[in-house]
C-alpha cells in the first residue's frame, strides 16, 4: 500500500536527481522573492520613515516593485519551460511505468509545493537580512542622513508570499495542462526523432534587415532633443523585432549561403561548424534574441542611471550656473511694466546685509516652430513641432562679452550653426530674417553655460522690438527675465536672505520664481539616487533570467550533443578535435546576441545621448565612460558565466548517454 | 602476413569502486587475411562487442595484442588515434550512427573531409559508391527522411568511401527489416568480392551464413569456427544452426 508520503518522497528524489535542473532554478527564484521583498519592504520603510522627499521615492519604489512582480512572474513562467522540457521524458517514463496523469499532476503539484515554500523562506529571510543594507545603500545613494531602523514591514513579507503562491500556481496549471495535452509514449519516441532541417524564410530575413534598417536609421537621423523621446520607443520596438527576425532566419539564411559554396564547407572546421551552427539557430533562436534584448536592457538601463547619479554635479552646474535664479514671467497680454530684477534684488540682500556676486541677466524666450528648409513657422500643432528654439537679445552678450555685433532688425544672429548657416534666410511668421553666424570660441561657449543654455539652437535679435516681432505669432510663448547671482552660503544672514527672497519682491502670484541650487542639488540626490537604486535592482532581475536562460541552454545542447560526439569519435575526430569544434560553436552561440547587442548599443548612442541632454547632462565622455564600462563589466560577468556553465555542459557531453 | 592478428586478446572490466571485477574477453585468438569475410557469433555478453571495440581502438585490451598489417595497435599513440580509424578502418553500426546535421551526401562525404580531400576527387568516389549502392536520389535528403535500409546503405557508403583495410560491422542488420537485410548482405557480399575485408559481429544466423567463415565465441574465447567452402547460402546457414545448437548443449553439460 502506498503510504501518504509517496508523492512528497518521489516529488524531492525526483528534484536531487535532477540537480542539476533544480539548483539554479530554486537559487534563481529565492533571488527573485529576495529582491521583489526588498523593493516591497523598501516601499514600506521609506515611506514610514519620514526622510525628506521619501513620498515621491516611495511611490517611485512602489511602482517599481509593481513592474518588479509582474516581470518575476514572466520569467519564472518562462524558466520553467525549460526545466519541464528537460524533464518530460523522465514523465514519459513515469507514464510508462504506470503512473496516470493524475498521479503525475500529484507528483508536481508536491515538487511545486517544496519549491514555492523553500524559495519564499530562503529569499525572505535573506531579503529581511538584505533590506536593512540596502536601505543603507539607499539612504547612501540619496545622500540622505542615515537613520535606521530594524524591522520586517509586515505588508510587504505578506504580498510577497501572495505574489509568489499565485506565480507558481500559474507554473503549476502550466504545467498540469502540459501534462494533459501530451501523449507519454510519443514523448519518448520524439526525442530520438531527428530535427528537421531548418527552412530558409526569406521574408522574416528580409523583414529583418529592413526593421533593422529602420530602427538604425531612425535613431541616427533624429536631430532635436525633443524629438528623440518620441522616436525612441519605435526605433526600439523596430529593432526588438529586428533581432528576433535575425536570430531566427537572416543567421539561417547566411548558413545557408556558407553551405552553398562548396570550396567553403568542405573544410573539416567549416563542415562541422556551419551544419552545427544550423540546428544551433533552429533551436536557440528566440532564447538567444531574448538574451540579446535583455543585455541592451541591461546595458542602457545602468550605463544611464549611473551616468546620471555621476554626473549630477554636471547637471547642476549647467541647470544652475549660479546659486540663485529669480525669474519673472510676462506673457504676450502682460500689462504690468518690464522689472528691473537687478535693482530689486540687490536692495533686498542690502537689507540683509549681503552682497549678490556676479549677477547677470538674461531675457530669453522659448518658442516652439516647424522648420522645413530655411522657413520657420510658429505652430501649435504639436504633431508639427520639429524644433525648440531660444530667443535672446544681442545686447545683453556684447554686455557680457564686451562684443560690439551689430545687427539690423532684419537680421538675426546663431552660433547652433550645424543646421543655421550664413546668410540663410529664416522665415518667421511672415518676417525675414538674414541669418548672421558666429564661430564657436571659448568665450562664446563660457557665456552660453554662465546662462544656463539648453542645447536648443539660440537666436540673437537687434533688440526687444524685433524679439517682440519675432515671438508674435505665439501666443503661448512666454518672455521670461532671469536674475543669476551668487551669494555667500557661509554669512551670517545667508538663510534668512534665502527664505524671504521670495517674499519681498514684490510681483504678483504665478509670475515669478526663485530657485536654489542646494534646494535642486538635494532633489537631485534624492531624484537619480532612487532612480539608480531601482534600476539596479532591475538590472540584478534582467541578469538572474540572462544567466538561467544560457546555463539551461547549455545543459539542452550538452544533452543532444552527446550523441553526436560519439558518432564523430567513431568516425574518425579525435577527441581533440571534438572539443575544438564544440567549444567553438558554444562560444558563437554564446557571444552572438552580445556582440548584437553592443551594435544595438552603438547605433542608439547618439539618441541614448540626446536624451541624456534632456536631463540636462551634456558630459558626453562621461556618457560614453559610462556606457563603455558598464559593457566590460557585463562581459567581463557574461564570459564568467560562461566559463562556468561550459563545465557543466562539457561534463554532459563526455559523460556515457542514458541507455 | 595476415591482415588482422589478434593474440591472446584479454579484458577485464573492474568497477572503479569495490572489487568486482568482470571478465569479458579470456583469450582470443584468430587471423583474418586479406579479403575475407568473416562472421563472429556470439550470444549476448559472449564479449563479441568488447572485442570489436579493442579492434576498432574505441577500447583498450587488459593483455594481449591486435596487429593490423603487422602494426600493434597499442603502440599507436592516443592523438594518432582518430587519424588512424580514420584511415583504415571503416564502421557500420546497428543504428546506423548517422549524424542528424547532415544530409546523407554530407554524411558519406564526413571522413574525406576530415581528411582534407581534394573536392573532385570526392565527388569522384561519392559517385562511383551511391551508384553501386543505389543511393542517387536520397544524397540530398536527411537522414530522418529515409529509411532504416536507406540509412544503413548510407552507412555503409561512409564506410567504404576511404577505402579501408577493414570494414568492421556490429550488428548491421539488427535493426532492418528482412527485405532491407536481405539486401544489405547481398551488397557486403558485393563488396566482400571486390577483394573488400570485413569482419561483421553479429547473432543473426541468417547474416553470418553470407559470411565466407564463422568464428564462435563464448565465454571470452574462440570456441569453434566453420568454413563455408563450397557451401550455398542455406546449406551454410543449416550448418551454423546444427553447430549452435551443439554448442549450446555442449555448454550446458560443461557448465
Amino acid at each position: 500500500m502506498r503510504s501518504f508520503l509517496f508523492y512528497p518522497r518521489l516529488a524531492v528524489s525526483g528534484m536531487r536527481r535532477n540537480k542539476i535542473l533544480y539548483v539554479p532554478y530554486l537559487l534563481a527564484a529565492s533571488l527573485m522573492v529576495m529582491l521583489f521583498y526588498i523593493l516591497s519592504s523598501m516601499t514600506w520603510i521609506v515611506g514610514n520613515s519620514g526622510i525628506k522627499g521619501g513620498g515621491s521615492m516611495s511611490v517611485l519604489l512602489m511602482l517599481s516593485s509593481v513592474v518588479c512582480g509582474l516581470l518575476t512572474v514572466l520569467i519564472l513562467f518562462y524558466l520553467n519551460g525549460y526545466v519541464i522540457k528537460q524533464r518530460s521524458r523522465e514523465f514519459g517514463l513515469y507514464s510508462v511505468l504506470g503512473l496516470g496523469k493524475g498521479n503525475l499532476c500529484l507528483l508536481l503539484f508536491w515538487e511545486i509545493l517544496f519549491s514555492c515554500i523553500g524559495s519564499l523562506i530562503c529569499g525572505i529571510l535573506a531579503g529581511a537580512v538584505f533590506s536593512q543594507l540596502m536601505y543603507l545603500l539607499l539612504l547612501n545613494i540619496t545622500r540622505l542622513p542615515v537613520d535606521l531602523e530594524i524591522w520586517v514591514p509586515m505588508g510587504a513579507v505578506n504580498i510577497t508570499v501572495y505574489l509568489f503562491l499565485a506565480a507558481w500556481g500559474i507554473v503549476l496549471l502550466r504545467n498540469v495542462i502540459r501534462i494533459f495535452r501530451s501523449d507519454p509514449i510519443e514523448i519518448l519516441r520524439r526525442t530520438s526523432q531527428g530535427e528537421q532541417e531548418p527552412r530558409s524564410r526569406w521574408l522574416i530575413a528580409l523583414t529583418g534587415a529592413c526593421t533593422l534598417t529602420a530602427g538604425y536609421a531612425l535613431a541616427l537621423t533624429v536631430q532635436d532633443p525633443s524629438m528623440v523621446l518620441a522616436i525612441f520607443l519605435p526605433a526600439t520596438i523596430l529593432v526588438i523585432i529586428a533581432t528576433y527576425c535575425i536570430f531566427s532566419a537572416l543567421s539561417i539564411v547566411v548558413l545557408k549561403a556558407m553551405r552553398k559554396n562548396r570550396r567553403f564547407y568542405y573544410r573539416p572546421d567549416n563542415f562541422i561548424n556551419v551544419s552545427g551552427m544550423l540546428y544551433r539557430m533552429k533551436q536557440n533562436a528566440v532564447g538567444l534574441a531574448n538574451i540579446c534584448i535583455l543585455a541592451s536592457a541591461v546595458l542602457v538601463t545602468i550605463s544611464s542611471c549611473v551616468c546620471l547619479y555621476i554626473g549630477e554635479e554636471d547637471m547642476l552646474d549647467s541647470l544652475y550656473p549660479r546659486e540663485v535664479a529669480v525669474t519673472v514671467y510676462r506673457n504676450k497680454y502682460a500689462e504690468e511694466p518690464e522689472p528691473d530684477l537687478l535693482a530689486a534684488t540687490q536692495e533686498i540682500a542690502q537689507s540683509y546685509d549681503m552682497e549678490l556676486l556676479d549677477p547677470i541677466t538674461v531675457t530669453k524666450c522659448v518658442v516652439y516652430v516647424h522648420q522645413n528648409g530655411s522657413v520657420i513657422t510658429s505652430t501649435h500643432e504639436t504633431s508639427q513641432i520639429n524644433r525648440t528654439l531660444e530667443y535672446r537679445l544681442l545686447d545683453e552678450l556684447n554686455a557680457e562679452l564686451g562684443s560690439s555685433y551689430t545687427l539690423s532688425d532684419q537680421e538675426v544672429l546663431v552660433f547652433h550653426t550645424k543646421d543655421f548657416t550664413e546668410g540663410m534666410t529664416l522665415q518667421i511668421d511672415g518676417s525675414n530674417f538674414t541669418v548672421v553666424t558666429l564661430p564657436e570660441s571659448d568665450a562664446l561657449n563660457t557665456y552660453l553655460t554662465q546662462t544656463g543654455a539648453s542645447s536648443n539652437p539660440i537666436f540673437f535679435f537687434r533688440d526687444k522690438d524685433t524679439l517682440m516681432r519675432a515671438r508674435q505669432m505665439d501666443e503661448s510663448a512666454t518672455l521670461s527675465y532671469v536674475l543669476w547671482f551668487d551669494y555667500d552660503i557661509e554669512a551670517v544672514n545667508a538663510g534668512l536672505f534665502q527664505q524671504n527672497l521670495y517674499d519681498h519682491l514684490n510681483c504678483s502670484e504665478g509670475n515669478f520664481g526663485t530657485r536654489f541650487k542646494s534646494e535642486a542639488r538635494t532633489d537631485f540626490y534624492s531624484m537619480y539616487g532612487s532612480l539608480l537604486f531601482v534600476g539596479l535592482f532591475f538590472v540584478a532581475l534582467f541578469l538572474i533570467t540572462t544567466v538561467l536562460i544560457i546555463y539551461y541552454k547549455q545543459i539542452t545542447e550538452g544533452y543532444e550533443d552527446r550523441q553526436r560526439f560519439r558518432i564523430m569519435r567513431q568516425v574518425g575526430l579525435s577527441d581533440a578535435e571534438v572539443r575544438t569544434s564544440i567549444r567553438r560553436q558554444v562560444q558563437m552561440v554564446f557571444f552572438l546576441p552580445i556582440i548584437v547587442a553592443l551594435v544595438h548599443i552603438a547605433f542608439a548612442f547618439p539618441a541614448l545621448q540626446k536624451i541624456m541632454t534632456l536631463f540636462e547632462m551634456h558630459n558626453t565622455p562621461l556618457f560614453i565612460g559610462c556606457v563603455a564600462v558598464s559593457a566590460l563589466v557585463f562581459l567581463g560577468f557574461y564570459t564568467g558565466v560562461y566559463l562556468i556553465t561550459a563545465r557543466t555542459y562539457y561534463h554532459i557531453v563526455t559523460s556515457a548517454p542514458q541507455s | 602476413m595476415s591482415l588482422l592478428e589478434v593474440n591472446h586478446l584479454k579484458k577485464i572490466y573492474t568497477a572503479r569502486y569495490g572489487g568486482n571485477s568482470v571478465q569479458a574477453l579470456a583469450d582470443v585468438n584468430f587471423t583474418i587475411e586479406n579479403g575475407e569475410y568473416t562472421a563472429i557469433m556470439g550470444e549476448s555478453g559472449s564479449g563479441k562487442t568488447t572485442l570489436l571495440n579493442i579492434i576498432a581502438t574505441l577500447d583498450r585490451p587488459t593483455s594481449g595484442t591486435v596487429r593490423l598489417e603487422g602494426q600493434e595497435l597499442s603502440t599507436i599513440p592516443e592523438r594518432r588515434l582518430a587519424e588512424f580509424r580514420r584511415k583504415n578502418l571503416g564502421f557500420v553500426f546497428q543504428d546506423f550512427n548517422l549524424l542528424d546535421t547532415f544530409s546523407i551526401r554530407d554524411n558519406i562525404l564526413l571522413p574525406l573531409v576530415l581528411d582534407r580531400m581534394d573536392l573532385r576527387e570526392m565527388d569522384r568516389r561519392l559517385k562511383m559508391l551511391s551508384e553501386q549502392l543505389g543511393l542517387g536520389e536520397l544524397l540530398d535528403h536527411y537522414p530522418y527522411e529515409v529509411s532504416g535500409g536507406q540509412k544503413q546503405r548510407a552507412a555503409v557508403a561512409r564506410a567504404l568511401i576511404t577505402n579501408p583495410r577493414l570494414i568492421l560491422a556490429d550488428e548491421p542488420s539488427g535493426a532492418l527489416d528482412s527485405k532491407s537485410t536481405e539486401t544489405l548482405l547481398r551488397i557486403f557480399e558485393g563488396i566482400n568480392r571486390q577483394g573488400q575485408t570485413i569482419l561483421m559481429v553479429t547473432h543473426s544466423t541468417r547474416a553470418a551464413s553470407h559470411a565466407g567463415r564463422v568464428l564462435f565465441i563464448k565465454d571470452g574465447i574462440v570456441y569453434h569456427q566453420l568454413y563455408r567452402g563450397n557451401l550455398t547460402v542455406d546449406q551454410f546457414y543449416q550448418k551454423i544452426v546444427d553447430t549452435l545448437t551443439l554448442i549450446t548443449t555442449g555448454g550446458r553439460t560443461n557448465a
